[in-house]
């Protein structure tokens, strides 16, 4: 309440670029060079996170720069305008409860449209393609006793979102839940995960592995997806969005790609957003903070905001270095890939086979999804591999991850033999400047992490999805540059 | 001196008569596919091993990820002037590198990776070495003054580092070194700007984030390569060491490919394994991408830890040593590769043709070739300098540096064109250009990690114990050899 008082008692609409003008401590590095331009904040980062602290700093009337090392915004919002129509790459699904989403596409009049209807989820599992209807009485379903009926992709939410001992979503830092952060491994065992059941979410889980992945994280992000469904009853056979959807929660998607709403908060700001300048310094030995950038730029502000995940911060060097736990937390997060492997397709092949368009496989290529227009037409399918898995097709150049996940759709479901066609391979580890699709934590490290992770280090604050408290997805990133905005109005105010 | 050594007779014959027991057991009727070791990995570690071993009688399967052999040895052949994206020097004292080109009839010829010398930028000003000591740029203090910030981190090590054995940094007194090497220079006295020139230039993400002692067996094998003694103020190891090696007549890859020529068909190329499965207990299953699979008594893993982690080991690794392949870091090396035209720059503007940077480049080396041509550029960033490089796309990384060297000379303006670009982390199957312990990983990680884990052995170069460069990855490959040997008799 306090941030929000002053904000609403109204900051002065000074400007800190006189004073900085006038600044004479020389900083460790630059003292030959002019500075280029100077703000009030500069802001690194032009996703969600960043531009949300921008527009909420200029709000207040402070002057910012937005540095964005890659020739877009939008960060892991990314959409791909590909024939058959723009595809998200990233950030997709605009929950009930966004409230921060939903008032920028308010604000900014970009239109959103209901999420389009989810499409059914076969099965590829030992060698044998199942439908998804006749999943439970399988031969190759070894799952036991109640996890027989749950479909291979939802056992993962089917065990965390039925047993999950978080009283609430802020608890999860609460010491007395530190005896969750464990392996996923041991925590799904513990409520009665049979060895297939882990095996079947080892496939698609967003962590190196189960033994390694923290439960307790996954925990959280499972117990802010339950706020939006009504009940947690019957859950075996419907993914988080499909219960939630049923249940009478508005669920949303931008229309015309998710990457739509950062290009129009860019449009929003009145300061500068450059595009192409990566970040190579940060030096705060002076009096306020200079950003060098990596083409011999220089940026001086009196604060700075640092809304890159830390896969992209590690590389930047930091005068004074982050220190103690958090420097480990830095330097040595581990973070989640995603490979994305969009296709078109010239028939509806799952006509010839098991009625589902989509697949889950316990293959190297994972889950292919089906996407669909608002009227629930599929036009484009999604080869989506998480983790490990993707780190491991990362190893190949993407014309041979597409000819692979093609062979291999042809040979598991041959009614897709020659009519399916790549239209672009993305790996969030691969192809952009976060080198990541999402921060994760590994078993014991929200403990270790989690307090220190989004502490101000001198005059740089830090934002971004890796610093979330309660919030997931891109409700989470813009509530992370929100909050980075009002720590340093409060310093200064 | 190392106490690794070539196998005494015993062991050999040992090792051959317990190989021909095993060999029979093949022939008796199992799968096809089956031989007595895989090794997976056809770098100098793999291929060493495997020669090894089939020189005692045993039958090998080497599977390689790529449609080359070679690893990290990689002749860029459709690359004007043929650079060597990875390992160049043969160090005057690696025996088995010279004994394996000598025995395959590979030729060396000597020096290796000579540069033209280096003009120094620092704060975007173009500075003569000449110039350096007395520079109105140069704010680091005391005897530091008068060393090239370049030659900083060669510097330090060859003044104060306690280590003589190159197997001392294994040694159970050593672990008090292995810390952060920044807390180790802070505590000689460096100043912050001699630390921030260590910093720009050093292979690892900074002086916090690797081991000193890693560092130290480096320096104190690096030593005897370069031939200097007491910490050189002019040139830094590579430099010194390019003068005293000698280099693979042809390219480096000609080295391995030999190698895998002498193995005949037991090399498997675009192999990506992707599980090792040794829970039946009595062999190896090892799975690869394609669908095939191959079984045999025992394994290597000859490769990088990165391309390790990605791959499913039943029963798993445990403890220090899942933690090692999970967590090692490696090192980061991307470079550019140019074609230099027009008049020379350098002659235009009266300094030395290659550049070491503060900025956002490490190194602009100028080679010379073997010829005496002086046409090319490589542009090496490694470190944070290198993770930023491989940020941007591909096809941006060649367009930005031509710009940032024109930035820093304008001489070169107009000058350049982009032959190649290689990101070693992002290089197929491979992950880094080489391991770098971080602080107290070498205590936890460096006894431990090279233990055989049930039927799989451990070689490559982050398993080294007194080498560094090629020679390392034959030492480990002899080493994993040797085990295998020792447990068939």
């Amino acid at each position: 309440m306090t941030r929000l008082s002053k904000l609403n008692s109204g900051l002065s609409r000074r400007s800190f670029s006189a004073v900085l003008a006038g600044a004479s401590a020389l900083p460790l590095l630059g003292r030959h060079a002019r500075a280029n331009e100077s703000a009030d904040v500069i802001i690194i980062g032009a996703g969600l996170a960043g531009l949300n602290a921008a527009l909420n700093l200029e709000m207040e009337g402070f002057r910012v720069i937005v540095l964005e090392a890659q020739d877009h915004v939008g960060g892991r919002t990314r959409t791909f305008d590909l024939d058959v129509g723009p595809t998200n790459a990233g950030g997709q699904t605009i929950g009930p409860y966004y409230a921060r989403v939903r008032d920028l596409a308010a604000r900014l009049d970009v239109p959103l449209m209901s999420n389009p209807p989810r499409v059914s989820m076969g099965n590829y599992i030992r060698g044998k393609l199942v439908s998804a209807a006749d999943w439970p009485n399988a031969d190759v379903n070894t799952l036991r006793g109640a996890e027989r009926n749950v479909q291979p992709a939802a056992l993962e939410f089917f065990y965390l979102s039925n047993n999950n001992p978080l009283p609430d979503v802020e608890s999860w830092t609460e010491e007395e839940q530190a005896k969750l952060d464990v392996p996923l491994v041991e925590y799904l065992r513990s409520v009665g995960a049979s060895d297939e059941a882990l095996r079947l979410i080892g496939v698609t889980i967003n962590v190196f592995d189960l033994s390694t992945g923290s439960a307790l994280a996954y925990l959280r992000d499972i117990k802010r997806l339950q706020w939006g469904i009504a009940t947690n009853e019957n859950q075996a056979t419907r993914s988080t969005y499909a219960a939630s959807a049923d249940d009478g929660f508005e669920f949303s998607e931008v229309a015309g790609g998710t990457q739509r709403l950062p290009e129009a908060m860019m449009a929003a700001m009145k300061g500068p957003v450059h595009l192409n300048t990566m970040v190579r310094t940060v030096d705060m030995t002076g009096d306020g903070v200079e950003v060098r950038t990596n083409d011999g730029g220089r940026f001086v502000g009196k604060y700075a905001i640092s809304a890159v995940p830390f896969s992209a911060l590690r590389n930047i060097d930091i005068y004074p270095k982050f220190q103690g736990v958090q420097y480990d937390a830095i330097r040595n997060s581990a973070h989640g890939n995603t490979l994305r492997v969009f296709m078109e397709f010239t028939s509806s092949f799952w006509d010839d086979d098991i009625g589902d368009p989509a697949l889950f496989t316990d293959t190297s290529i994972e889950r292919v999804f089906a996407r669909t227009t608002e009227e629930g037409e599929i036009f484009a399918l999604d080869g989506w591999i998480n983790g490990n898995a993707a780190y491991r097709l990362d190893q190949l150049p993407e014309e041979d991850v597409a000819a692979f996940v093609v062979d291999t759709l042809a040979t598991i479901r041959p009614s897709t033999k020659g009519k399916i066609k790549v239209a672009k391979v993305h790996s969030w580890a691969k192809h952009s400047a976060s080198g990541c699709c999402r921060h994760t934590f590994e078993a014991g490290q929200v403990g270790t992490w989690a307090g220190v992770m989004a502490t101000p280090h001198h005059r740089l604050h830090l934002a971004g999805e890796q610093t979330r408290s309660i919030e997931n997805g891109m409700e989470a990133a813009a509530k992370s540059g929100e909050r980075a905005a009002f720590e340093i109005m409060e310093r200064i105010a | 001196m190392p106490k690794l050594s070539r196998p005494s007779r015993r062991t050999v014959l040992k090792g051959a008569t317990a190989s021909v027991a095993t060999a029979a057991v093949t022939r008796r009727g199992r799968a096809a596919t089956r031989t007595d070791v895989i090794i997976m990995g056809g770098g100098f570690a793999g291929l060493k091993a495997a020669i090894l071993l089939a020189d005692e009688g045993m039958k090998v399967t080497v599977l390689e990820a790529n449609n080359r052999v070679g690893g990290r040895a990689f002749t860029a052949d459709h690359v004007y002037g043929k650079p060597e994206f990875g390992a160049s020097q043969v160090g005057p004292y690696y025996a088995r590198v010279r004994d394996m080109a000598d025995r395959l009839g590979v030729e060396l010829a000597p020096g290796s990776n000579i540069n033209a010398p280096f003009t120094l930028s620092v704060g975007d000003t173009l500075i003569r070495r000449e110039d350096w000591e007395r520079h109105k740029l140069n704010t680091t203090v005391g005897d530091e003054r008068a060393v090239l910030p370049s030659a900083m981190q060669s510097y330090y090590m060859g003044k104060y580092n306690p280590l003589e054995g190159f197997d001392d940094w294994l040694e159970p007194e050593a672990a008090k070194f292995d810390i952060p090497f920044g807390n180790w220079l802070l505590e000689k006295g460096i100043s912050r700007e001699a630390l921030r020139f260590i910093n720009e230039g050093l292979i690892a993400p900074d002086v916090w984030n690797v081991s000193l002692l890693t560092l130290m067996q480096e320096a104190t094998r690096g030593a005897l390569m370069s031939g200097a003694g007491a910490g050189s103020s002019g040139q830094d190891r590579f430099e010194q060491a390019a003068l005293t090696s000698s280099h693979v007549v042809g390219g480096t890859s000609r080295l391995p490919e030999a190698m895998a020529a002498y193995l005949g068909d037991a090399v498997k190329l675009n192999k990506i394994v992707t599980g090792i499965d040794m829970s039946s207990g009595s062999g190896v299953s090892v799975s690869c991408l394609d669908g095939t699979t191959y079984e045999s008594d025992f394994a290597i893993s000859a490769i990088p830890f990165g391309p390790l982690r990605r791959i499913s080991i039943l029963p798993a690794l445990e403890g220090e040593q899942a933690a090692a392949v999970r967590h090692m870091p490696y090192a980061n090396n991307t470079q550019v590769h140019i074609r230099l035209k027009g008049t020379p720059y350098w002659e235009e503007d009266g300094m030395d043709a290659s550049l070491w940077t503060d900025g956002a480049l490490n190194l602009v080396r100028q080679p010379i070739g073997y010829d005496g041509s002086r046409d090319r550029l490589v542009v090496v960033c490694v470190g944070k300098k290198g993770e930023r490089l491989d940020q941007l796309p591909p096809e941006q990384r060649g367009e930005f540096v031509i710009r940032e060297i024109e930035r820093l000379r304008p001489s070169t303006k107009g000058k350049m064109e982009v032959t190649g670009v290689h990101s070693w982390p992002q290089y197929d199957f491979v992950s880094g250009c080489r391991h770098s312990y971080g602080p107290g990983q070498v205590t936890r990680f460096a006894h431990d990690m090279i233990k055989p884990h049930h039927r799989l052995h451990f070689a490559g170069e982050h398993t080294r114990r007194l080498e560094i460069g090629m020679e390392s990855a034959m030492e480990s490959g002899e080493r994993a050899a040797f085990e295998i040997l020792e447990r068939t008799l």
